[in-house]
């Protein structure tokens, strides 16, 4: 059975590779501009890297070419002023923009219809034609065109949990990634920059903030004795990074915990430490975000918005009953599905709800993960972790229908094929919130969103004692 | 105290405009009228050369998020891919026609379909078929099972099948259900969605 599953996938693969055509992983060049952040394919010619000088240049304006024998001619028209023309030939270092003769410092290459320029001439290159200040990072293959750049500060929070909140001059959304002690924030597409490469925070539990780039992207990395999560806010301005509390960190801080009727001596020293429960944590996904809206529920109103808003009231509701909430968005940002299910896990909540919209069918629909049930173990494969929880998120599923039915809201128990909800390694399910009657304006009405939020706040505490023992 | 001249002049004006606006409602009543009665623009399946078959299609109806049976005469080649094509393009042509119960764009086409075993059917829909459809979790799970519903019924030696969309893989049909997976084609898989 397995040897069939491996060559059905072979198979799969093999029909993608030919049909989609290769994924291997390029040199890049990412151009930082005002107007926006582009990658370049970047080869090696000689031991040099190069790259087409007509893509980078049509970034900037219109671009033609002609060859003729080994001379190749670019002629650039930008969004203002005459057109440029530019004169190359192939294998040398001597070329013409404009009336200005300029030296390359290696050989221009043509390669088929494309005219190869080394990156290090770019600095030189480019301002001929776009008339703007350029600086490259030559070594991270990072080109800063104008004024484009991102910069960033930082504010450490000695509150408990700890946190250090840092503050970027321009929105940004990098891709996140944890691992033990670790916290790494991936930047692709911002100019991101820094005075610094490495910045010693001082704290007991935050030991350094790292900046490093390469390979047209930028890194922050954030180093720790406790497991760390990310969250958005500002409209992606803000990142928070929070330290989660863990058993070992919890022990090696113990609160002084005191025996009725034991007397204060120097005994009470030998008493081993009462175990620290930890928090009761619901994490909150609100589906979508920033250029991804989501289903149009009207022209008017993406489902993104309505999600947000669901959770937000949701989180008030939870708060009031005691209940410690993590929103993994609360902005218009963007997550992809693996940043989602890293935050959430990395948590360890007792429960993960998605929050979905649609505009059509009708109640509210739950659903648990479209898999099979699996015995928890130390290792839980990331695409399908959630089938070791999966009981425990059908009970929590089947609770939430009890209190929607017995506040005469129809709903309908399902099980779907959704990601970032499989790689939950916690209890989780996904609510999709539908029309009343048929009416898409309603979903967003907090009348509407109300007995809702109360149902799922009513099961949750039904069902803690559930969630407390499955921790 | 205006002139008479101008108060005739006022009053052809306005028996213009209420000339041209009852002209005008009259025209957008025809519009609709001939819409009503003009034949669907698409015929059912693409014509083939082949033999008549009566398929059974498995059409998904948004409201109660059921699967319903319904049976079609189409016109199937002899070649396994090509009839697992036509049965496919069957099922989009019945979404997308008037007052379908779960529409799909009305560019949506299955491209081609391909078995590299005899149990896969690797389905290759055009661009339409993704960027039109409706986005919700079971709104798109229904199109899933329609797909694994009429090809469990039709063409039982298929067991699974897996979905690109213009040639390549996507993460999500329409912002939620899973693409990147194989999906089986078995009744128990799906059975949350067929009529109780």
């Amino acid at each position: 059975m397995k040897t069939a599953v491996h060559f059905t996938r072979g198979y799969v693969f093999l029909l993608i590779f030919f049909l989609g055509g290769s994924l291997a992983q390029e040199k890049k060049l990412t151009v930082y501009s005002p107007q926006g952040s582009a990658v370049y394919a970047v080869v090696d010619r000689n031991g040099t890297e190069y790259l087409a000088l007509q893509d980078i240049l049509s970034q900037f304006g219109n671009v033609s070419t002609k060859q003729s024998g080994s001379t190749f001619s670019i002629r650039f028209t930008g969004r203002s002023g005459p057109p440029i023309d530019a004169t190359f030939a192939q294998n040398r270092t001597s070329g013409s923009i404009g009336k200005r003769r300029v030296e390359l410092p290696s050989p221009f290459l043509l390669s088929g219809d494309r005219g190869l320029v080394p990156v290090a001439s770019l600095p030189q290159l480019l301002p001929g034609f776009t008339g703007t200040t350029v600086s490259l990072h030559q070594l991270a293959r990072r080109l800063f065109v104008a004024s484009a750049s991102t910069n960033y500060g930082f504010d450490l929070q000695r509150t408990a949990p700890p946190r250090l909140v840092l503050h970027f001059s321009t929105p940004v959304n990098p891709s996140v990634a944890t691992e033990p002690g670790r916290l790494r924030m991936t930047f692709s597409r911002e100019p991101l920059i820094a005075t610094s490469k490495s910045t010693n925070l001082g704290d007991n539990t935050f030991s350094t903030l790292t900046y490093n780039e390469w390979n047209g992207t930028a890194e922050l990395s954030v180093s720790a004795n406790a497991p760390l999560l990310a969250s958005f806010g500002d409209g992606g301005k803000t990142i928070t990074i929070t330290a989660q509390a863990t058993p070992q960190s919890l022990a090696a801080t113990p609160k002084q915990n005191q025996v009725p009727g034991a007397s204060a001596t120097p005994n009470t020293a030998a008493v081993p430490p009462l175990p620290q429960p930890p928090h009761f944590t619901i994490v909150l996904d609100p589906a979508h975000g920033g250029e991804d809206r989501g289903a149009a529920l009207t022209p008017t109103l993406p489902e993104k918005d309505v999600v947000l808003a669901f959770a937000r009231r949701l989180r008030t509701a939870l708060q009031n009953q005691g209940i410690d909430v993590i929103l993994l968005r609360d902005s218009d940002v963007a997550l992809s599905a693996d940043q989602r299910a890293i935050a959430a896990n990395a948590a360890r909540p007792a429960l993960i709800l998605s929050i979905h919209a649609t505009s059509s069918g009708s109640g509210v629909h739950l659903f648990t993960a479209m898999l099979s049930p699996a015995p928890r173990t130390a290792f839980l494969p990331w695409d399908t972790a959630q089938a070791a929880f999966l009981n425990d998120s059908s009970a929590i599923a089947a609770a939430v229908s009890k209190q929607l039915n017995s506040r005469d809201i129809e709903d309908e128990s399902l099980s779907a094929p959704l990601q970032p909800l499989s790689s939950f390694a916690r209890p989780a399910i996904a609510i999709e919130l539908t029309p009343l009657n048929g009416k898409a304006d309603s979903l967003g009405l907090p009348s509407y969103q109300q007995p809702i939020i109360t149902s799922i706040t009513a099961a949750i505490t039904d069902m803690r004692p559930l969630l407390e023992q499955s921790r | 105290m205006i002139s008479r001249a101008l108060f005739i002049t006022m009053l052809f004006l306005l028996i213009g405009v209420v000339a041209l606006g009852i002209y005008g409602l009259h025209l957008k009543h025809q519009m609709e009228l001939s819409a009503e009665l003009a034949p669907e623009a698409k015929p059912v399946a693409a014509p083939v050369n082949g033999s008549t078959a009566i398929i059974a299609l498995f059409v998904p109806e948004d409201g109660s998020g059921v699967l319903v049976r319904r049976d079609v005469s189409v016109e199937v080649p002899s070649g396994q891919s090509g009839r697992v094509r036509e049965i496919l393009r069957a099922l989009v042509s019945t979404c997308q026609a008037k007052n379908s119960t779960h529409p799909l764009s009305s560019d949506a086409d299955i491209r081609e379909v391909f078995l590299p075993s005899p149990n896969l059917a690797v389905i290759n829909t055009n661009a339409a078929f993704a960027d039109g459809h409706r986005s919700g979790i079971l709104v798109e799970e229904l199109t899933l099972a329609a797909i694994a519903r009429t090809l469990a019924v039709n063409m039982p030696d298929i067991k699974q099948f897996k979905l690109l969309i213009d040639g390549k893989e996507r993460e999500t049909l329409a912002g939620h259900v899973d693409l990147l997976e194989i999906y089986p084609t078995d009744q128990q898989t799906w059975a949350q969605l067929l009529p109780r």
